[in-house]
């Protein structure tokens, strides 16, 4: 490469790296305290010591906080630090930098405020309220500015392998936010996913295992590729393995999430499409971790004396051991046992508190004392949070292991005939692992422990040394030696046109009606044939445009683009396209009351979810604790789904009518007065607050526009038929000696929402066959397509 | 079409598909790596050590 003559001196914006940095410390020991509190109210119910302090509003605050604060923070800091260093270019704008960070940390705080309020739309890592779901979008965007525009002024012609991996990041979790969030308000601080059952399920964890995959791995192996090498002073083992470690891993990973749904109602296609990608994950993950270790070839030495090669040792390895465990826990057999159980707790410890945690605490000892231009204040300090910290996740992670394969084998285990449990009480299976919830607040406190060991050191470091942003000295390169290829070489070119062309026809055939669909089997037969003759007689076209990835990034971005969307499309389109009525099982959910619907909404707000499952898999075990297994029919109208992916306590899919209304009474008021030994919050304020009345109307309108078929309603005969409901059941309830209960009170609510769970109608054949009959019943009957029930909306 | 998608058999070899398009995007890139000239390879691996 040939640069021209002209040399510039540059000063990095390492202040945005100082924040970000600082930022992460802090919220990490936020989050990981939440943890910790949680942790221990899983021991000792008494600590839920009111209503915004419970287990079900704080975990979700946990998981937030450590995923988007802590590791948020971290990634922003490492990217911006490295970025700048391999462009040899200051970031493109510091305004930018600055809305990014004040922005994410007002984000931060949104969140803090609103999930312990109960504001919550019900999804695992997706549960922010819709106005800060727009906020992180527009803050995105204005990273993914900022950091192509760097790239875009850079002054190094070639793009190192962890720009790749940040670029992944940048624009899959774009797609993926945007697509899980997408939502219907009722009010300001509350909105409907327009997906629901099965499709919210599938996009959920489309979302979920890729919010794991592209926020907490792909800017972390970024990161790993560019602080390895700086902190062992030699390049990565193999540039070669990293190039296929990014290709193989972007592709695969995103087609894994289906994994979260096995043994589920899900189709089981997709089931086993999600366990054979998840096993093929193996191989990449291996790829990286081993070009991770092999970077330390001839310096292993260092491991010794340097914590920052302990932690980034410590963390590779950690990052080996989950991703050869999720691919464990994803075949169906294994994830029989695994599934709603601790193991899944403890695989994703492995990976936040072994790989990003760790890394995040090698790259902080790494900068603190470039940022600050101050020794270290204390190395031992650094070393013994690694042996602290070390042993915190080992004693929690080993401890969840123990418990989830225990509870799991007791809920699975089944007498030799097969035809009972041989523990039917599933409280029993609760007090055989609270020895190992003890432990989990041990390892959990160990950890936060070294946490704030770090920020101890860090503090002392930087009061005695001061910022410094580095400067340098480089070669400005032409314009001509960089990106030379614009949107029309980008696009115009026959590798890109194959790729797309070819998707389309394998797209057409998949969908299109019969018929349609042979003849584009046809022509994509016929087309693959022409590109095969093209690649033939244009091959050094076709290496030339791959060569030119490592120089350019916008076609780099494009085909990076091209490889994560294909897996969603796959999976997602024809589930999210399915028309309802026709994929029922035989069986069709009951819409909801207006009653019913606001205790759901109490429920979701309550983060009931965070413990209970509502979906009972096609296994015998399940069958024989919870009743007939859930069909897809069953959620259908359900927005969002609560299927669920931890039962700290039982399966609710079939609920309804099981117990009495007096019996939910008593068991939301003390838990252990109904299920002795039941760790469950007890829930007072439910029985003097008032359900929401005012946005009922609004609420209905939104899911009768998301296909729900309620009748026209107006606002009046929405309370009143809510009233009348809630004066019902506390008439039922006084009956059943539980008198003085106020027919508008949560606790009303909920118990008819509880009462409903599990209902479904029947299909009815003929109905079915003949289509929509004149008129719309209420409550809709199968057979009735979706495109008819837009004319219930609510006028 | 999603019934389809569901009930039929022709669903069967989407995991094959699948399959089919992974390993040509695996076998393209592990063909693209091993063409990556040496000299490229070690000035790539260097970026971040070229303080």
């Amino acid at each position: 490469m040939t640069t021209n003559a002209s040399k510039i001196t540059i000063e990095f914006d390492d202040r945005i790296v100082r924040r970000f940095m600082i930022a992460s410390i802090i919220w990490g020991i936020v989050g990981m305290l939440a943890g910790v509190f949680i942790a221990s109210q899983l021991n000792f119910h008494q600590l839920n010591l009111a209503s915004w302090l419970s287990f079900g509003r704080l975990r979700p605050l946990h998981t937030n906080a450590v995923i988007f604060a802590f590791v948020g923070n971290m990634m922003f800091s490492g990217i911006y630090y490295s970025t700048q260093r391999l462009c040899k270019a200051r970031l493109a704008s510091d305004l930018l930098s600055n809305i990014h960070f004040w922005g994410w940390q007002l984000i931060i705080v949104a969140a803090a405020i609103t999930l312990p309020l109960g504001l919550t739309r019900g999804q695992e890592y997706a549960e922010l309220i819709w106005p800060i779901n727009i906020a992180v979008a527009l803050i995105w965007v204005v990273f993914s500015v900022n950091f192509f525009w760097t790239l875009a002024k850079r002054n190094e012609p070639s793009l190192y392998v962890a720009l790749w991996f940040y670029i992944a990041t940048i624009i899959t979790i774009a797609m993926l936010y945007i697509v899980n969030h997408l939502s219907i308000p009722t009010s300001w601080t509350h909105s409907y996913t327009i997906f629901a059952g099965v499709q919210n399920a599938l996009v959920q964890w489309w979302y979920g295992h890729n919010a794991v995959a592209f926020f907490l791995t792909t800017p972390i192996l970024g990161i790993m590729y560019y602080f390895l090498p700086k902190a062992v002073e030699r390049p990565v083992y193999s540039y070669r393995l990293s190039i296929v470690h990014f290709w193989s891993l972007v592709f695969i990973y995103i087609w894994a999430g289906p994994h979260h749904l096995l043994n589920t109602a899900l189709p089981k296609w997709l089931q086993m499409l999600g366990m054979f990608f998840s096993l093929m994950l193996w191989a990449p993950s291996w790829g990286g971790m081993l070009n991770g270790l092999l970077t330390l070839r001839g310096a292993w030495d260092k491991l010794r004396t340097d914590p920052v090669i302990k932690f980034f040792v410590a963390g590779v390895t950690f990052y080996g051991m989950s991703t050869f465990e999720g691919p464990l826990l994803s075949i169906r057999a294994v994830n029989a046992l695994s599934h709603y159980s601790d193991w899944t707790i403890g695989h994703v410890h492995a990976g936040a508190m072994g790989w990003n945690g760790f890394m995040a605490a090698g790259m902080f000892y790494w900068l603190t004392p470039k940022l600050y231009g101050a020794k270290l204040h204390s190395t031992n300090w650094a070393n013994f949070h690694f042996w602290i910290g070390t042993i915190g996740i080992l004693i929690y992670v080993g401890s969840m292991w123990v418990s989830g394969i225990m509870q799991g084998l007791m809920l699975n285990a089944t007498t030799p005939d097969g035809l009972a449990l041989v523990y039917p009480n599933f409280i029993d299976t609760l007090t055989s692992i609270r020895a190992m919830m003890g432990f989990r607040i041990i390892g959990g406190t160990l950890y936060l422990a070294g946490m704030i060991l770090m920020a101890l050191n860090i503090w002392l470091t930087i009061r005695k040394g001061s910022p410094v942003n580095e400067t340098r000295e480089v070669a400005v390169i032409e314009r001509a030696q960089r990106d030379t290829m614009g949107l029309k070489e980008t696009f115009l070119n026959d590798p890109i046109a194959c790729t797309f062309a070819g998707m389309l026809l394998v797209l057409a055939w998949l969908f299109l009606p019969p018929g349609a669909d042979i003849a584009a089997l046809v022509c994509a037969l016929v087309f693959g044939f022409l590109a095969v003759k093209r690649f033939q007689s244009g091959h050094g076209r076709w290496s030339a445009w791959y060569d030119s990835l490592l120089h350019n990034w916008m076609p780099f971005t494009v085909l990076t683009f091209v490889a994560v969307a294909l897996g969603g499309l796959i999976q997602i389109i024809p589930t999210v396209m399915v028309n309802r009525a026709t994929n029922i099982e035989d069986r069709v959910q009951q819409p909801y009351t207006p009653l019913e619907l606001a205790g759901r909404d109490i429920y979701v707000s309550e983060g009931c979810y965070n413990c209970h499952s509502q979906m009972i898999r096609t296994m015998l075990p399940d069958v024989l604790r919870y009743g007939d297994y859930s069909r897809l029919g069953e959620s259908i109208y359900d927005h969002p789904f609560q299927w669920g992916s931890k039962r700290t306590g039982p399966d609710l899919a079939r609920e309804g009518g099981k117990y009495p209304h007096s019996w939910h009474y008593d068991h939301m008021k003390d838990p252990r007065a109904i299920s002795v030994g039941s760790n469950m919050p007890a829930y007072p304020h439910l029985f003097t607050e008032k359900f929401d009345q005012k946005t009922l109307r609004s609420r209905i309108a939104v899911m009768t526009r998301l296909g729900v078929p309620y009748p026209a309603m107006t606002d009046l005969e929405v309370k009143n038929m809510a009233i009348e409901q809630g004066i019902q059941i506390a008439k039922e309830l006084e009956a059943q000696g539980r008198s003085g209960t106020l027919p508008d009170t949560k606790i009303v609510a909920l118990i008819a929402y509880l009462q409903k769970l599990g209902k479904f109608d029947v299909p009815d054949l003929e109905g079915k066959l003949k289509g929509t009959p004149a008129g719309i019943p209420f409550p809709l009957k199968p057979g009735v397509p979706d495109g008819y029930r837009t004319s219930a909306v609510t006028k | 079409m999603y019934k389809r998608i569901i009930y039929d058999s022709a669903l069967d070899w989407v995991p094959y598909l699948a399959f089919g398009i992974t390993a040509a995007v695996f076998i393209t890139f592990v063909y693209r790596a091993i063409k990556l000239k040496q000299t490229s390879a070690d000035k790539l691996s260097r970026i971040p050590l070229d303080d």
